[in-house]
This record gives structure tokens, C-alpha cells and sequence, in this order.
């Protein structure tokens, strides 16, 4: 018998209160900074470039005082997964002017596949690991105020800055919420005797959702509403001239961030572009 | 001077059909605390969004703060002098930490930084909020949330509250607590207060009451008045405890004054001799129960030193139970007292085969110890002879019809045809929603009341031997409660066995063969109702009250 305990199952994204320099930093400087580095990860280089990454990230860690442990926390679920596809990486990589370094029968290992399977890992864990790391010292209501004061200059050609920033710190206030409610509802009828996805048949399978989903969408629908009537009494106007309880001032911690941040998304593409890594595959 | 100037108003939802409001006319002075009663659906809350613009009357005038709110630019002006907190603390706020969700209107309406700050102080220090103001928002209790909700309000400075039913999910010490900032607020800052509410004891408190009927205002007088009415019942509403218990004593005692008041009926008691308390004593149900100790049959339910933590292993982690022992024999009924988060929801889902344990032992119906080894099958079982009523279960109504969704678990168990229609009119019948009448009624077209009565039919419909109940009567009128506590009465007097999770503690009193005091996860102390009830310290340590008969007691 499984049980019903959603608490268990999901535990990503955590913020972890702290003090340190990295906690402090500028929401918006926060926010430029992952969109930079997770842009970089993505294009450098997969060996070279991705160890430089981890370096940054095991660096970062230790200012922000958050173990290493706790970033790649969330990776162990996908751990055989990841492993499958190493594999499949490692015995199916074509490359032909590739040396072979084993042969058995009709499986052969090159360099390129060493290279390729061992960069999925790197990437995957600095990619986890950054985001964990962005996550732990960034509450969500920094991710909505950064948000907004980034897409500020935009509202002068008519972007909705605040609306949009209104939406992020919402979403992050009821996700709990509707998880909660999903929980309760999926208790409820387990409990009246649903057997909920277990159908071999998918219409079956799809049906059997259905006590599920009518509520929660009901619920959702019926929290949309009480929360629009709730934000009109207190004055909300869309568009209308507001001013901000929460401001924040730029210091010299977030200089450094920034110029930091882009000297690696510009080492990143180097790494790349000098594809120093051919002496590996060659 | 008038802050309200309501003349012929009528609104519906459905423009032209079913009007929730009709031809409504009313006055209301500044710095008056006036309450709105009346049962589920007679228009309380429409009428508070008709006074503050959030709902337009289709015909007829709504005045309020002297502005007419069919006028666009009025509105703001007229929100932000009324003030609206609503019955829901979690659907109302919008940002994740405290002070800043009570900087929200103070935003909205442009104050400039130094008022800002001195808005939001002042408003989060009347609210007893100052040390959570950095809190996050999903780290406060629902009392809490619902305080918060409030100051958001105050932070605008408001000339008037309008209040929808603004406690009724919150637990006794936490209800009585923003009464008292409401009266407050209303006596020291001379703030309006218009407030919706079914709780005799917030009813009482106010200077005026207003009874609402079918979106008519059917009565209207100070509430001592209106609470002497002999039709009550027709609006939804019961007379209070010391009503009740002075008509009582005056059966006994011929010039014993009829008083609504708790403290004045105990004043009254003491200058009377101690053998007239003694006779409202003797018919208070509490004092009927006879201890169940003649029960020797084999427990249905045992559950010995169990302990349950959320979101175990993370940093999050939090213990829900801590070494929680109960047993239940067939026939019983076990109430479980505690605040919200206590751990009442915790044990019955255990009950249920929902949850497992982290320790202790858990046997169902002779099965067990329950853990992860128990097979599909058996747990199916156990839901099937155990029946759970989760906390609004109207929530999980999901069918078209009534009788569709009754049908649900019976249908799934595999009953069919004849059967399966015996089940669920026995059902039906037994809430109180007759079967013929209501077996084709769209689950829309029923009053919150018969929502929560249609789903406990289809709890009922798999005919268990345990009924767990969470919260059954929150947010209910008092009359569907009392009606809820009659099929209660019903099932037990069927030999059905209960476990009950309420704050409600003549909930509790009235429906208790044993008593589990719970606190922070833990028993405090389990028992008879009596016995349990007079450890006065210990339930207000707990958050809880003592029920009536023993509050009166500890006054006397």
C-alpha cells in the first residue's frame, strides 16, 4: 500500500534563510545573474566549460554557506535515469575519426562517447546545482520584486511590470495552496473507494481523474474569484500609479555579482568557440 | 450623521431571476457594530458587497460614506473608507510575507513612503502582529492570517469594517480574540463595524442585529430582543446557551429572569442557592453520559504510541503526532479536541489507512499493524467498513446530481441495480435530503448546508462500522448543525461507532463517550467528557474553552 502524503514527495526549490553576501545581493542582480550563468552552462563546452561552472558553483556555495549536499539533493531521483542515457551515450556515439578505445563485437567506446556520456553528467549536476543554489538564496518574494524592477523600464512602452510581478508572487503564494487542496480532495475520494490512475485502459484511466479534477478546478476557480474580490476591495487597479513598501538600493556586493557573472557567461562562450576539447576526441 | 443609505435595492446574480437581495431598504448610523444573521444563502454576504461597490444593485440606490456606489469614481474613495475582511484568511492576501501583504492597499492607493511605513506599524501593532511581521505567510495560523487580513484593512484607515463571517474558521481562542479587536476597534476608534457571523457569543456582542430572510431583512432590534423570538428556527438561528438554560431555570424557579448574557446568567446564578444550578447541571447532557465501562468487546480500533512527521527528512520537517494512543470499541463514539494543527486530521487519516506511521502501531478492524506490507485489497477494505468525512466535504462533491454522487463509492465497492439504489436512498433519507426529492437536483442548486449533508450521504452510502468525522459542523448555521447532530444521534443510537475531530466543545459535550484533548500532537489528557471538561487549565493552555454548563460552573 502506498500512502498519501504529498509533504514527502516533492521537496525542490527551498529557500534556506541566510545572511550571507550571496542572500543579500540585489533581487534584480540575483535574477540577471542565473538567466546569465544557466545561459552559459547551456552553450559551453561540455567538459571544460562545464567543470569551470562547477568550480564557480562549489565556490558560490561556500559563500552563501550552503552544503553541497543539499544542491544535488534533488538530483538522486533522477540519478538512473541519467545513468541510462550516459549509457546509451557511451556505446552508441558515432564519430568517425573518433579512436576507438574499446571493441566487443558490435559495440565500440570512443573518445567522443567518453567525453559525451560524462558530459551530461557535469551539465546536469551544474545546472541542478546552480538552480538549487539560485532557489536557496532568493525567497519568492524576491523573485517577484526583482522581476518587477526589471521589466519596470518596459512599462513605458506598456508592458504590465507590476501585474506581472503581482502574477509570479501569487503563483509562488498558492502553489502550497492547490497542493494542499489536491492532497485533500485525492484523500477524500481514495477514501469513498476511487482507485485513481490504475485502470489498464486509458479512457478508463482518464475517467477515473475526473472526481479529482472537477473539484479542484471548481476550488481553483471558486480561490481565482474570492482573491480578485478580495484585491479589488483594497483598491487594486490595474495600471493605475502605485508606490512600492519594499525598495532596494545597489552597493558594491552587487557590482561585483554582475561583473562576475558576466566574465563567466563570456568565459562560458570561449570555452566553447576555442573547442579546446578536440584533442580529447582526436 | 448616516454612513449607510441603502433605499429599494435588488440584486441578482442571474440578471431578472432569483433575486438574492429584494427591494431592500436600510439605514445604518456611524460608529455603530451591527450584525447580520440569518441561515446559509439569505443574502448576508451579498448585501456586505453591495456596501462597498464590489456588487451593484439593478435597481434601487446603495449610499454608503454619503457616496452613491453605481458612480465608477466613487469606488475608491468608498473602499477605502469600508474596509472588507471575508471569511476565507487564505484567499485574501497576495504576497508571501506578512508586512508586505499589509502594505497592499497602502500601494495601491499610492501613499507615499513615511505614511506608508506608519500605516502598515500602526495596523500590524493593533493586530497583535509586530513580532510575524516578517513572517511568511504560509507559517501563520489561520487566527493569524485572519488578524492579518485585517490590518491589511486598517493599514488604509478605514472608517468602517465590513466583516463576512470573518470567523468561522478559526478556532474558539482565536475567535474570541478577534472579537475583542473588533469591539475594540469599533468602541476606541469609533469605527463602523457592519459584521456577518452565525456565533451567538459575537451576535451578542454587537449593538444592533439585523436578521436576514430569503435577501429580505426580516427582522431588526438589538439582539437581546430579536434572540427572545419564539421563531428563531424559521432564520436558522437557535437561542443562546444561557437562554436556553435561563428558560430551564425558570421552569424550576417561577421569577428566574430569562437573560441572553453568559456573564449575566451567572451573575443571576449566584445570588441563588446552589441547588438551582444543580438542576441545570442534572439535564445537561454532559452529566447524563454514563461512563462506558460495561463495553467489553473487542476494539474496532487500536492504536497504540503513534507518531507521524510531515515533510520528513527536509528542513521543513515538522512532528504532527507524538506518541498518540487510542481504542475504540464497536459502539463508541471518541471525540478528538485540539486546536487547528493539534494533530486531529493527522490521527484520523490514520484511521483511514491514508497516512502510515513512522511509529507505533495501527490495527483497523482486527488488521494491522498497518504499514506499507498492508496489501491494496486490505486498505480498500478498511475504507470501505471505516468511512472518512473530510474537513468541507462539499469540497469533493463532483457529480452533476445528487444521487450520482452518492452512488460513487457504493458504485465503487461494486454494488449495483437494486442494491445500489437501496444504498443510497437509505442514505439520502438519513441526512435528511429525501431521497425522491433530491436524487435529480443539480449539486449547484443546493444551500451550503445541503451540500455538506448530500456529502456525507455518500460517505454514509458504504454503510461502515466507523464513521471519522473532521470538523463536520464548521461553517455551518446553527440549525443545520443541529440537524447534523441529530443524524449523529441517529447513527450511534444504529450502533455506528464515531471518532469525531471538533473545537466545538459543546459539539464535543454533547456527543462524547471519550475525550482526546490534543495539543501540538500530543494527548494532554483523554477520558469522559466530564472529566476531561474540568481541566479548565488545561484546555485553555490547548487554545480551547470549557463547554457552556462548565464555563458557567468555573464563573460560579
Amino acid at each position: 500500500m502506498k500512502e498519501l502524503d504529498f509533504s514527502r514527495m516533492f521537496t525542490l526549490g527551498q529557500y534556506l534563510p541566510g545572511t550571507s553576501p550571496l542572500h543579500r545581493l540585489t533581487p534584480q542582480v540575483k535574477l540577471i545573474g542565473i538567466i546569465l550563468l544557466t545561459a552559459g552552462l547551456l552553450v559551453t563546452s561540455p567538459v571544460l566549460g562545464t567543470l569551470a561552472g562547477i568550480g564557480l558553483l562549489i565556490i558560490l556555495s561556500l559563500i552563501a554557506g550552503i552544503p553541497m549536499k543539499f544542491l544535488f539533493r534533488n538530483a538522486l531521483p533522477v540519478l538512473p535515469f541519467l545513468i541510462l542515457i550516459a549509457l546509451l551515450q557511451l556505446f552508441f556515439t558515432v564519430a568517425g575519426n573518433s579512436p576507438v578505445l574499446y571493441s566487443w563485437g558490435r559495440f565500440t567506446i570512443t573518445g567522443a562517447g567518453v567525453l559525451n556520456s560524462l558530459a551530461i553528467f557535469l551539465r546536469f549536476f551544474a545546472l541542478m546545482g546552480l538552480l538549487t543554489l539560485f532557489t536557496a538564496v532568493t525567497p519568492s518574494r524576491e523573485i517577484g520584486h526583482g522581476t518587477e524592477n526589471l521589466t519596470m523600464p518596459l512599462a513605458r512602452i506598456g508592458f504590465p511590470a507590476h501585474a506581472f510581478s503581482l502574477i509570479i508572487t501569487i503563483t509562488f503564494r498558492f502553489i502550497p495552496l492547490l497542493t494542499e487542496e489536491t492532497e485533500s480532495i485525492m484523500k477524500a475520494q481514495t477514501s469513498r473507494g476511487a482507485r485513481i490512475g490504475t485502470a489498464k485502459n486509458p479512457v478508463k484511466r482518464i475517467i477515473s481523474y475526473m472526481p479529482i479534477l472537477v473539484p479542484l478546478f471548481t476550488a481553483s476557480l471558486q480561490r481565482a474569484e474570492q482573491l480578485a474580490e478580495a484585491m479589488e476591495a483594497r483598491c487594486f487597479r490595474q495600471g493605475e500609479e502605485r508606490t512600492r513598501y519594499v525598495t532596494y538600493r545597489y552597493t558594491l556586493r552587487d557590482g561585483i555579482a554582475l561583473g562576475v557573472s558576466i566574465l563567466f557567461f563570456g568565459l562560458f562562450l570561449l570555452f566553447r568557440l576555442g573547442q579546446w576539447e578536440r584533442v580529447f576526441i582526436q | 450623521m448616516d454612513y449607510l443609505d441603502i433605499k429599494n435595492a435588488t440584486f441578482a446574480y442571474d440578471t431578472g431571476n432569483n433575486p438574492v437581495i429584494r427591494n431592500l431598504s436600510l439605514t445604518l448610523k456611524q460608529g455603530e457594530f451591527t450584525v447580520l444573521a440569518g441561515s446559509n444563502g439569505s443574502g448576508k454576504s451579498t448585501l456586505l458587497r453591495l456596501i462597498n461597490g464590489l456588487l451593484i444593485p439593478q435597481s434601487g440606490v446603495v449610499m454608503t460614506a454619503g457616496r452613491d456606489t453605481s458612480a465608477p469614481e466613487n469606488l475608491l474613495p468608498i473602499r477605502r473608507m469600508t474596509g472588507m475582511v471575508f471569511q476565507d484568511p487564505e484567499n485574501q492576501l497576495t504576497a508571501t510575507v506578512a508586512e508586505e501583504d499589509t502594505a497592499f492597499g497602502p500601494e495601491n492607493l499610492a501613499f507615499p513612503r513615511e505614511e506608508m511605513n506608519r500605516a502598515v506599524d500602526e495596523a500590524l501593532d493593533i493586530t497583535g502582529l509586530k513580532s510575524l511581521r516578517k513572517r511568511s505567510t504560509s507559517a501563520l495560523s489561520a487566527g493569524q492570517l485572519q488578524r492579518l487580513a485585517l490590518a491589511g484593512v486598517l493599514a488604509m484607515s478605514p472608517e468602517c469594517l465590513l466583516l463576512d463571517e470573518p470567523t468561522s474558521m478559526l478556532n474558539p481562542e482565536a475567535r474570541r480574540r478577534f472579537l475583542d479587536l473588533i469591539i475594540r476597534l469599533n468602541r476606541e476608534k469609533g469605527i463602523t463595524v457592519i459584521m456577518a457571523s452565525h456565533h451567538e457569543e459575537e451576535l451578542l456582542a454587537a449593538s444592533r442585529m439585523i436578521i436576514m430572510d430569503k435577501g429580505e431583512i426580516a427582522v431588526d432590534g438589538t439582539p437581546d430582543e430579536l434572540f427572545r423570538r419564539e421563531n428563531l428556527e424559521q432564520w436558522g438561528l437557535l437561542p443562546p446557551p444561557a437562554l436556553t438554560a435561563s428558560r430551564l431555570l425558570a421552569s424550576e424557579k417561577r421569577d428566574f429572569p430569562l437573560l441572553t448574557g453568559e456573564g449575566e446568567l451567572t451573575d443571576a446564578l449566584r445570588r441563588e442557592d446552589h441547588q438551582l444550578f444543580a438542576a441545570l447541571q442534572q439535564k445537561d447532557p454532559l452529566y447524563q453520559k454514563q461512563t462506558l465501562t460495561g463495553n467489553e468487546k473487542e476494539p474496532i480500533i487500536r492504536v497504540k504510541d503513534l507518531s507521524h512527521d510531515y515533510r520528513k527528512g527536509s528542513v521543513m520537517a515538522n512532528r504532527a503526532l507524538d506518541g498518540v494512543s487510542l481504542t475504540l470499541r464497536p459502539g463508541e463514539t471518541a471525540v478528538l479536541i485540539g486546536t487547528t494543527g493539534s494533530g486531529k486530521s493527522t490521527l484520523l487519516q490514520h484511521l483511514n489507512a491514508l497516512l502510515l506511521s513512522d511509529g507505533g502501531d495501527v490495527r483497523l478492524l482486527g488488521i494491522g499493524p498497518i504499514g506499507r506490507d498492508t496489501t491494496d485489497d486490505k486498505a480498500h477494505f478498511i475504507r470501505e467498513k471505516i468511512g472518512l468525512v473530510m474537513q468541507r466535504p462539499e469540497k469533493q462533491l463532483f457529480e452533476r446530481y445528487v444521487g450520482d454522487d452518492v452512488a460513487f463509492a457504493p458504485r465503487q465497492i461494486g454494488l449495483k441495480g437494486k442494491e445500489l439504489a437501496r444504498r443510497v436512498k437509505e442514505a439520502m433519507d438519513l441526512v435528511g435530503l429525501p431521497f425522491s426529492e433530491f436524487k435529480d437536483r443539480p449539486i449547484h442548486a443546493l444551500s451550503g448546508g445541503e451540500k455538506r449533508k448530500a456529502a456525507l450521504a455518500g460517505v454514509l452510502a458504504l454503510k461502515g462500522d466507523v464513521l471519522l468525522l473532521d470538523e463536520p459542523s464548521a461553517g455551518l448555521d446553527p440549525l443545520s448543525r443541529r440537524e447534523l447532530h441529530r443524524i449523529l444521534g441517529d447513527l450511534q443510537k444504529q450502533g455506528t461507532s464515531l471518532v469525531i475531530a471538533t473545537h466545538d466543545m459543546d459539539e464535543a459535550a454533547l456527543l462524547a463517550d471519550q475525550v482526546l484533548l490534543m495539543y501540538e500532537g500530543k494527548v494532554l489528557r483523554s477520558g469522559t467528557p466530564s472529566e476531561v471538561f474540568s481541566e479548565t487549565d488545561l484546555l485553555s493552555e490547548a487554545g480551547l474553552e470549557a463547554p457552556f454548563i462548565k464555563r458557567v460552573e468555573a464563573a460560579l
